[in-house]
């Protein structure tokens, strides 16, 4: 049966209203049709183009332009931008032009600092001031968007931070990663908890839980690293799946089982002598993982 | 032919709408288990983070059950490898059939895990077969087999990406096979127009057929560098112009969706690629001019939208209707902390003369780019 026959029969039957039954039947027959994404991809593109065309135009021609013509169309840029931001009612259009300020901000902290070297050694503030920046506009313009550029812009902190040690290793990076995850995801949930932009939680833990998962895992497929990679990981992947399956968030189950197979894997793989037992053990690990999700499938159904 | 009848899919579309509808508050949640009554199938689903799950490591068992046969029984021969896998292929492919007799899976991961390993298998037995034959000769067996393939798949359980797949492969058998550059282009773009033309009441499959008639007719970004500016080459030009404007024109008629947004990434890729055609030079400048043209065609259509009766106009609206909408935008928000544009100072000293640097590869963590 067509779903317009369907939509029929139930209103028919009193199981939808009149209202319901136009609303619905108007959408099914493409009588209303939204635009709505693509009006915010045309206008992201539209950003994220401005602001690469802006970087390759004071690259091209800083020389010919000047400081002073730059900063001054970089502070007229970021000022204009913000004043619409502040001036007109959150939507989609004050979203990315949000995201246009704070990317106009970045570039023009990024000249200051190439220019007149202000903050010379510790440069690095001027990426965390931006985090903290973009932090305050996305709980204040409550923009997803730019937390996930403060979130990523306060990972190249700590970045930057750890190589400015003498000593980078591969385990410093991997320290620093797994302290930025900690930081993100209990500061998420610490936000959470205090009633701040709860919807935000999810960009946090995603954020947090791919960082501190690829951190861990690359520990593990490191022969030098210490053995607590491969015990946090084990631990993670079940807090992971776990929490997946109470909050009946499965995309944290699918992170815990794959990062957690691939870490288990390469240990176990690496004290397997010969290509039969290698893939003997490919075989039995992935039917137990397949006979699991199955099992927890069936109890879930189509729930997401 | 089909595993699931046509009553059962529209049943299992009926589900998922009436659980969109619920998620976006058109209809209430004590309403659902009255609906549900009209919509009773015994197929088993699952969520799509538990299929891909499902999907992986299903395909990890084919592919390492496999290797340790031939391990095991110390197969060296090409003749008996292409034996194990054609044999191995028939028993995916007839698990794959048991699992939906028996179990009624739908879109489960496993049964598609095991039905796509079933073409794949015999692609690669195929290969084996013809180890010594040329290469072109090879893949272009290997991309009919998946054109048939995909598309007996489709026809079975409706798969309707590896039908996308099957329309891609055959597009592609030309390349291969046909060695004058126009000769093949032309023949992989007359397949999918074709395609496009015949294929009737699939949104994805004409979706894909533009796509695809566009990727080989628009000559700087197909991979076949052609450099000549004849009559192929100015064609090509009109024809990157024309397929965008068509696509435009019959998705907006008929509301559909994904012909709607291939036409405009089209149309982005055109105007994107429109000096390079014309071989005019690049100005750095160009791409502030799109950005804006863009944000400025953006805020426009919004408006004008926006100032319709009810916010519609000619039934379009600029407002998100369905929850689907702000979970699209609320994921590629969250996956862009992947990909954002950084811009760090780097850390040496910049002489008055030198250029600023402004890439931050020094960078860390979280996908930092380090590009402006």
């Amino acid at each position: 049966m067509s779903t317009v026959a369907l939509l029929q029969r139930w209103k028919d039957s009193g199981a939808i209203t009149a209202g319901q039954f136009e609303t619905l039947i108007a959408i099914v027959r493409k009588e209303r049709f939204s635009v709505f994404v693509e009006l915010n991809v045309l206008l992201y593109l539209g950003v994220l183009s401005l602001v690469a065309g802006i970087g390759w135009t004071i690259n091209t021609y800083f020389a010919d332009l000047g400081d002073a013509a730059i900063l001054i169309g970089l502070t007229a840029l970021l000022t204009s931008s913000l004043y619409y931001c502040f001036s007109h009612k959150p939507g989609m259009v004050v979203d990315y032009i949000l995201y246009l300020a704070c990317l106009t901000l970045a570039a023009e902290l990024a000249y200051l600092e190439s220019r007149f070297q202000m903050l010379r050694d510790h440069w690095d503030y001027y990426v965390l001031l931006s985090a903290l920046v973009y932090f305050f506009f996305a709980y204040r313009f409550d923009n997803r968007l730019v937390l996930s550029l403060a979130l990523s812009t306060l990972a190249a902190w700590f970045g930057v931070k750890i190589s400015r040690f003498d000593l980078i290793s591969n385990d410093s990076l991997r320290v620093a990663a797994i302290g930025y995850g900690l930081i993100v995801s209990g500061g998420g949930l610490l936000l959470a908890h205090q009633g701040i932009k709860k919807h935000f939680l999810e960009t946090y833990l995603h954020v947090g839980a791919n960082v501190l998962f690829i951190a861990l895992v690359s520990g593990v497929f490191d022969r030098n690293a210490n053995w607590a990679y491969l015990l946090g990981l084990v631990i993670l992947a079940a807090v992971s799946i776990r929490a997946g399956v109470h909050f009946s968030r499965f995309v944290f189950v699918v992170y815990g089982t794959i990062y957690g197979y691939i870490g288990l894997s390469a240990e176990i793989l690496r004290r397997l002598g010969t290509d039969t037992a290698a893939l003997s053990y490919i075989v039995v690990s992935s039917t137990i993982v397949i006979v699991a999700i199955v099992i927890l499938a069936r109890r879930f159904g189509r729930e997401e | 032919m089909r595993r699931y009848s046509r009553e059962e899919e529209e049943t299992i579309q009926a589900q998922d709408l009436i659980r969109e509808w619920m998620r976006s508050g058109l209809i209430e949640k004590e309403q659902i288990p009255r609906l549900s009554e009209d919509l009773q199938t015994d197929v088993r689903r699952t969520n799509n983070f538990l299929r891909l799950v499902l999907l992986l490591f299903t395909a990890i068992i084919i592919g390492a059950s496999l290797l340790l046969l031939i391990d095991i029984l110390h197969i060296t021969e090409d003749r008996a490898r292409a034996m194990a896998c054609a044999a191995a292929a028939a028993f995916c492919f007839g698990l794959a059939e048991l699992l939906v007799a028996k179990f009624r899976v739908y879109r489960f991961g496993v049964e598609e895990a095991l039905a796509i390993g079933a073409v794949v298998l015999v692609i690669a037995g195929v290969v084996h077969m013809m180890w010594k034959a040329n290469f072109d000769s090879i893949l272009a067996m290997a991309l009919a087999i998946g054109a048939v393939g995909g598309l007996l798949l489709y026809l079975r359980f409706g798969f309707v990406y590896t039908g996308v797949i099957a329309i891609a492969c055959a597009a592609m058998i030309p390349f291969p096979l046909v060695h004058p550059v126009v000769g093949r282009h032309l023949l992989a773009a007359a397949i999918l127009l074709v395609t496009f033309v015949l294929v009737r009441g699939n949104d994805l499959f004409r979706a894909a057929a533009l796509a695809g008639s566009y990727v080989v007719l628009n000559l700087h970004i197909s991979p076949d560098a052609v450099t000549d500016r004849g009559g192929f080459y100015w064609t090509t030009y009109v024809m990157i112009w024309l397929l965008p404007v068509v696509g435009l024109s019959l998705s907006l008629r008929a509301r559909d969706r994904l012909l709607m947004d291939v036409s405009g990434a089209m149309l982005i890729a055109t105007l994107s690629t429109n000096k390079l055609y014309l071989g005019l030079p690049q100005q750095t400048w160009d791409p502030i001019l799109f950005g804006l043209f863009l944000m400025i065609a953006a805020v426009w259509i919004r408006r004008w939208l926006a100032g319709g009766p009810n916010g519609t106009r000619f039934g379009f609206t600029a407002a998100r209707v369905l929850n689907r909408d702000s979970r699209l935008m609320t994921v590629v928000s969250t996956a862009s902390a992947a990909f954002q544009p950084h811009v760090s100072p780097s850390a040496p000293a910049v002489t008055e003369t030198a250029k600023p640097q402004f890439a931050g590869g020094r960078s860390g963590g979280a996908g930092a780019s380090g590009e402006f």
